[in-house]
């Protein structure tokens, strides 16, 4: 395991080489100029004269490889350039706008848990029943509705009708209620689906057939056994709801006012930020190289019959 | 009695408190303020600017008005500029001085490439100050939108000597220190800026001790602002959409504000290109497309009805032709008369479709629902028009090449309307050279803009003025669409006095009264 932990590291270094490359590569590749992207927001007409001071000002005007290598050269060092519209150091504006995606995300990701597995565990325990088609339907509407327009509806009524939550920014704990229901709505509607499903397919395995032939109580089958099984599924779930998550944080910071790395990033991507989206992409590798990390040793935990070593 | 103090507790700490600070303006704009560099772009923003620093003189629309130049003079031959300046601190106490001002135009010209766009940049020849409040300024060839240019929101701002970094402030400033009505207190990267009123201001006091700007990307998440009372008014380019402004202009609580045109909305035409030479073709696009309608129902007629390119209302801009109106049996009959026949839905000419693309930037609806509204017109004349959704960089980047049949495009708004943007006019980079490039008489209009820019014979200026906006009328080079208005939502409890800028830049935010009283 603890081998297996060490290559799984060693791997992160190629793996963010290659990346790097790649996202480096893909943004040249398109066929707008980052330099008039500047200069039009900066409202100056992109004449030749001003392309070529902004070029030459953004160290465009270089050859390809010549960008790469001065960037990786920075990279290395975390030093990932100035951004193009903020001329902030663009590692810097994450790191610093980083927290509260990871605060919302992380809360969004307690809902999702708190809400989902519960209720996925309670529409297949109580299956075909009141409370399963409240579970379905729950989990219908919440995979079928769109996260900005949820979260509008949300402002609608608790911040404009009512008046008893604030509409956007931090004022407080009421400040997250809103932002983490329009985030976790979708991914545990989609989870609990998950768990109910999981719960299902062992609760009507044989091995539990078994265990209720042996006259094992159905307190410890549910519990010790059922429970733990069909977790595997909704683990993994759950890691990729991580990264569906950060990405929702988006639309989430942007409707709250939160001043998160997804609002700073789409932002970046809009104005062909090159420096702050290479910087974003490699730390966002970073993230998940280490969040599959996480989920592959709580399989091991779930399942010990797992074994890693001959994988790799 | 616990169980009220746990009510109570809950309904403390998710209850939002909503007081109003009185001495706070509260306001929103999408991105942090910046540096507030008065010498550079992006991210510095122009409403920033021009609250924290002053001019040497102020556009109005009846003439330029002293600002830190309290009087000026030019030299007969139009090549020297004397400015007094007057008697004014910055807001850390520091005496404004001409040296200052010589400072300052310095920092500009050692990135003159970098300001290039200003066509005064390539007209001066050299500055000085002649005493401690007196700063000359010499041009090679004489310039007449010499003072509109320095009024502009950059870069020829006035900045403290104690907030230079260096002699070279594009390589950043120590603080932004200016002389104008606000100085910036606090700033909280990606939730607001706060600015305190500049207690040394030379002119009109801020009633307000503070404004601040929320920093709130989303334009629906403004507006609840404003209706949730976070904020007590909004307003600036791009702030809130149109039918927001209708539905809240209808609201008690808000009153709305609609300034004097500002800018025009145009669609230009490519007379160089293809089908597009035809004038013909061009005059029939005009006659068949029902700008009023667009108005009325695309623009919720709060933009105003646009016959030419300039509104007329502006300096030299009042030329006697009658706008295109809409008439679509003489546009079909233009058309048959040049021998474009219909077959079918649309109309060919020597086995070639008339067909024409117009690009619009996909993400702006108002171009959208336009371009959408001249596609249906113009298929009643057997026109076929592709439109054309584009990324904004892109859509600039095919104004700039020449790549279109037609496309959006809108002045400048004021100061540089009509002057400035005539000027741009001879530049290669602009949709507009672009669009007149497949004109006769481009070199002649080229020609007439060089003269009345340097000209200061009101007749002479006026007559080149007449023969650009005639040839540009005459040859259906441009559809102008509307006048653009700009617009602002203030909350009537909070906020009185409300009055627009001369520039859409300028936020006239140190007139404004708390209205609690």
């Amino acid at each position: 395991m603890i081998s297996f932990i060490i290559k799984r590291v060693l791997l992160i270094i190629p793996i963010m080489f290659v990346v790097s490359f790649l996202v480096f590569t893909i943004l040249r590749l398109g066929p707008v100029d980052p330099a008039q992207a500047y200069l039009l927001n900066s409202r100056i007409p992109p004449t030749e004269e001003a392309l070529k001071v902004t070029r030459a000002e953004l160290g465009l005007d270089k050859p390809f490889f010549t960008q790469y290598a001065i960037w990786l050269k920075g990279a290395v060092t975390l030093d990932f350039g100035l951004s193009y519209m903020t001329k902030r150091d663009a590692f810097g504006d994450l790191i610093y706008y980083f927290p509260t995606t990871l605060k919302i995300t992380f809360l969004a990701m307690i809902m999702v848990i708190i809400v989902s597995i519960p209720l996925g565990i309670l529409g297949a325990v109580k299956k075909d029943s009141i409370a399963d088609k409240i579970v379905k339907l729950f989990s219908f509407i919440g995979v079928s509705t769109p996260s900005f327009w949820f979260g509008f509806l949300l402002i609608y009524l608790f911040a404009l009708k009512l008046n008893i939550l604030p509409p956007f920014g931090f004022e407080g704990v009421s400040s997250y209620i809103l932002p983490i229901l329009t985030l976790g709505l979708m991914s545990s509607a989609i989870n609990m689906r998950i768990t109910r499903t999981s719960f299902l397919e062992h609760i009507t395995s044989r091995s539990t057939k078994y265990l209720k032939i042996q006259g094992v109580s159905n307190n410890t089958i549910m519990g010790k056994y059922v429970l733990k099984n069909s977790m595997i599924p909704v683990v993994t779930s759950l890691g990729m709801h991580f990264g569906e998550l950060i990405g929702g944080a988006v639309v989430v910071e942007v409707l709250f006012a939160l001043p998160g790395v997804g609002r700073y990033v789409v932002s970046s991507i809009i104005n062909h930020d090159y420096p702050v989206i290479q910087c974003f992409m490699i730390l966002m590798t970073a993230v998940f190289i280490i969040v599959n990390l996480i989920i592959d040793i709580i399989y091991v935990y779930l399942n010990p019959k797992i074994k890693y070593g001959s994988i790799i | 009695m616990k169980q009220l103090f746990i009510v109570l507790s809950i309904f403390l700490l998710f209850s939002t408190s909503y007081a109003h600070d009185e001495a706070t303006l509260t306001i929103a704009w999408p991105i942090n303020a910046g540096p507030i560099n008065p010498h550079l772009y992006n991210p510095n923003q122009m409403y920033a600017q021009t609250m924290v620093y002053d001019s040497l003189v102020r556009y109005t629309p009846n003439g330029m008005e002293p600002s830190l130049a309290e009087s000026w003079s030019v030299s007969d031959d139009g090549l020297t500029y004397t400015f007094k300046i007057r008697n004014a601190k910055f807001s850390d106490g520091t005496n404004v001085s001409a040296e200052a001002v010589v400072m300052n135009f310095n920092a500009v010209m050692q990135n003159k490439e970098r300001h290039g766009w200003i066509a005064l940049v390539s007209m001066i020849e050299s500055f000085y100050a002649e005493d401690n409040n007196t700063f000359i300024l010499k041009l090679k060839k004489p310039y007449n939108l010499t003072l509109q240019e320095l009024s502009v929101a950059r870069p020829f701002r006035i900045l403290s000597p104690s907030g230079f970094l260096s002699e070279d402030t594009s390589k950043g400033i120590k603080a932004p220190i200016g002389s104008g009505p606000w100085k910036l207190k606090e700033t909280k990267l990606g939730e607001y800026d706060i600015f305190e009123r500049n207690d040394y201001y030379w002119g009109q006091k801020p009633k307000y001790k503070y404004v601040k700007v929320l920093v709130l990307p989303d334009a629906n998440s403004r507006i609840i602002a404003l209706e949730t009372g976070k904020v007590d008014m909004l307003l600036g380019e791009g702030v809130f959409t149109l039918e927001n402004y209708v539905r809240l202009s209808k609201d008690k609580n808000i009153a709305a504000y609609k300034s004097e045109p500002r800018i025009t909305n145009m669609i230009a035409m490519n007379t160089s290109k293809d089908i597009m030479k035809d004038e013909s073709v061009r005059k029939a696009i005009l006659l068949a497309v029902n700008k009023e309608h667009i108005v009325k129902y695309i623009l919720l007629n709060e933009e105003t009805y646009a016959g030419h390119i300039f509104n007329p209302s502006l300096k030299y801009c009042n030329i006697n032709e009658k706008p295109y109106e809409y008439n679509l049996a003489k546009a079909n009959e233009i058309l048959d008369k040049a021998g474009w026949k219909k077959h079918g839905l649309y109309r060919k000419k020597d086995g070639k479709l008339l067909s024409i693309n117009l690009h619009y930037i996909g993400i702006d609806p108002k171009q959208k629902a336009t371009a959408e509204a001249v596609q249906a017109y113009l298929v009643q004349a057997g026109i076929k028009l592709n439109i054309i959704a584009e990324e904004s960089t892109i859509f600039y980047s095919i104004q700039a090449n020449g790549f279109f049949d037609m496309i959006f495009n809108k002045t400048w708004g004021p100061p540089f309307d009509s002057g400035t943007f005539l000027g741009s006019m001879r530049k290669p980079a602009h949709a507009d050279f672009r669009a007149q490039s497949g004109l006769a008489e481009k070199k002649q209009i080229d020609s007439a803009i060089d003269e009345l820019l340097i000209s200061d014979n009101e007749t002479f200026i006026q007559e080149k003025y007449n023969y650009i906006l005639n040839i540009l009328h005459k040859r259906a080079v441009y559809m102008p669409i509307s006048y653009e208005h700009d617009f602002a939502l203030v909350r009537k409890d909070r906020v009185k006095n409300f009055q627009f800028g001369n520039m859409v830049t300028e936020f006239m935010l140190h007139t404004l009264e708390p209205s609690y009283d």
